[in-house]
């Protein structure tokens, strides 16, 4: 069984004008192979080539050189498309349908029907807080409800691999935690996710695996601890140490080390100290 | 063919609920009934000024909003990434255009029903008036319930989907519009048993109308195949100049000669012939297919990077 999701290898993408001129190299023979079961991401600055590569791995645009490999085929290949979930870097959702329809619009569109159809889409309603909003019209949500809603289509077909391009993006810190734990379970169900996003707490918080681009290059690319780990500095945590105890251990440590040991308390993250001030507020 | 069906159902209800539409539908009905009352005098053939006023607003209205409808739906879905994500699960290109485009043939349809069934009750109107005003039973040659009901139940079915929105959270566009034509056919529906020869009216009209509606649907499938190829702007200026080109020098394998089309000529008896319609017909749905074979083409190659 093939275990790499998605492939490229030696792939560019120079995008030209209308009378055919190249105007911009977007993705400059980039390789990289996504493993079964991570949540990859693709981290860069605005215009470094990622929803480039997204759209060049969906088939809908194509490579000026190089292979895209999508489920071991070629990303046009309908069989391969039916096993993966898209969201779109901007969830222009259809403002007229409610979040009911839209997700049976995009259930019927990936094939589910009757009464498969109608539990999904009550599933994904429930799984993705949208529950109590269903028969609303989505040009009435706020950007994160159309956000969550969008999410929700990607996920309507229960994809195998889910391709999410930027999907924190304008969601406000609970919304984004919200969007994170969703995440965190699909990945504990198996599925394989491919992000974009130039929000690196987020893209740290999730994925296993990372790649950055910089200027249509692959710049770095592995696992994230792997990537981030300073095997040079070692850190330990203890609870409830007295001022007294603390400087013992210190002093003990210099005389191990040899060098300069920084003692110093912890800091919630400000993510978890916002949700729990807001949880607690209301 | 499931997925077809609800690809081509939302697009018809993104046609109807284009911010232009509603009062597309509700111009074209006023006007279709309105005009004669104001022109009468002008035309000595009874009825004659009710069915051009009817067929002009038909076509003007009609291919405004199709085309338009078609180019801005096709162009906004690129562009936007909408496509994209229905594009990347799997949905052929293919499909995809001719859903969208059907769906607005859909649309289409509807406006035309009601300016069909608004343009029979005008016309049923005129006979009557001209009738009661032989018979000296009144003075002016209109006949005054026809033109109330017809505009009435406009009106009536407009406040209602503004009253639905209000209170239900129903769509406004969508529903004016879908209701504005439910209203017209009501309302002939409703006059006809009152009025003598309404239905002969109606089979009269029936022809002309479905030559005009099929002009329409090739400027639709001209919007769209053009909103595949060009950006929106360019798309629409295609449209225009098409249009423009088809008055002027008509080119008859792709663009309906709206001389003949324009109905002041081609209906002076009242109606189009049966053998003179099926030409038009087939003309119309070959033009239609050369578009939707350009648009085709163009969204199979099209990068959408939206």
């Amino acid at each position: 069984m093939n275990d790499c999701v998605v492939s490229l290898e030696g792939v560019s993408k120079t995008f030209r004008d209308f009378w055919m001129r190249p105007v911009t190299k977007a993705v400059d023979g980039i390789s990289l192979k996504v493993p079964r079961g991570t949540v990859f991401g693709l981290l860069g600055p605005n215009g470094s080539g990622k929803s480039t590569t997204i759209k060049m791995i969906l088939g809908l645009i194509r490579p000026t050189a190089g292979k895209v490999l999508l489920f071991g085929k070629p990303p046009q290949a309908r069989d391969a498309l039916k096993r993966l979930g898209y969201l779109p870097e901007l969830s222009r959702l259809h403002p007229f349908l409610t979040a009911r329809e839209t997700l049976m619009y995009h259930g019927a569109l990936a094939g589910l029907s009757g009464r498969l159809l109608r539990d999904r889409t009550a599933s994904l309603l429930a799984d993705t807080a949208l529950a109590h909003v269903a028969d609303r019209r989505v040009g009435t949500f706020s950007k994160g409800m159309a956000r969550r809603t969008a999410l929700a289509a990607a996920l309507v077909a229960s994809p195998e691999l889910l391709v999410l391009d930027e999907p924190t993006s304008g969601l406000d810190p609970i919304g984004t935690r919200a969007v994170k734990e969703l995440i965190r379970k699909l990945a504990s169900q198996g599925v394989t996710i491919l992000m974009t996003s130039h929000l690196l707490a987020d893209s740290q918080d999730v994925c296993t695996h990372l790649a950055i681009l910089a200027n249509g290059h692959i710049a770095a690319c592995g696992e994230k601890d792997e990537l981030l780990q300073k095997t040079d500095t070692t850190r330990f945590s203890v609870r409830n140490l007295s001022p007294a105890a603390q400087e013992a251990v210190k002093s003990e440590m210099e005389a191990l080390s040899g060098g300069e040991v920084v003692v110093d308390h912890p800091s919630a993250s400000l993510e978890d100290f916002f949700a729990k001030t807001v949880e607690a507020a209301e | 063919m499931r997925k077809f069906f609800w690809l081509a159902k939302v697009a018809m209800r993104q046609s109807l609920d284009e911010a232009l539409s509603p009062v597309l539908f509700i111009g074209a009905y006023m006007l279709i009934h309105l005009l004669p009352a104001f022109h009468y005098h002008r035309f000595g053939e009874v009825a004659r000024l009710a069915r051009e006023c009817g067929f002009s607003c038909l076509l003007t209205c009609g291919i405004w909003f199709s085309a338009a409808a078609a180019a801005r739906i096709i162009s906004s879905e690129i562009a936007s990434g909408t496509a994209g994500g229905v594009i990347a699960t799997g949905i052929g290109r293919c499909m995809f255009f001719l859903a969208k485009l059907s769906g607005v043939f859909a649309g289409l349809a509807v406006f035309a029903a009601g300016a069909f069934a608004a343009c029979s009750l005008a016309c049923v109107s005129s006979l009557e008036g001209a009738h009661l005003a032989a018979e000296g039973l009144q003075d002016t040659a209109v006949w005054g319930p026809g033109i109330a009901v017809g505009t009435g139940a406009a009106i009536v079915a407009f406040a209602l989907a503004a009253l639905a929105n209000r209170n239900f959270g129903k769509p406004f566009k969508s529903t004016a519009c879908a209701w504005l034509a439910l209203s017209q056919v009501i309302a002939f529906a409703a006059v006809a048993p009152f009025a003598e020869g309404a239905l002969e009216v109606a089979r009269t009209l029936a022809m002309p109308w479905l030559v005009l509606s099929a002009a329409c649907a090739v400027f639709a499938a001209l919007g769209a195949a053009a909103a595949v190829w060009l950006a929106p702007q360019a798309a629409a200026g295609v449209v225009a100049a098409a249009l423009f080109a088809s008055f002027l020098y008509p080119l008859p394998a792709i663009l309906p000669d709206m001389g003949t089309y324009w109905l002041s000529d081609a209906v002076p008896d009242g109606g189009v012939a049966l053998h003179d319609a099926w030409p038009l017909l087939a003309a119309a749905a070959c033009m239609a297919a050369f578009w939707l074979a350009i648009g085709i083409a163009g969204m199979r190659r099209k990068e959408i990077a939206g």
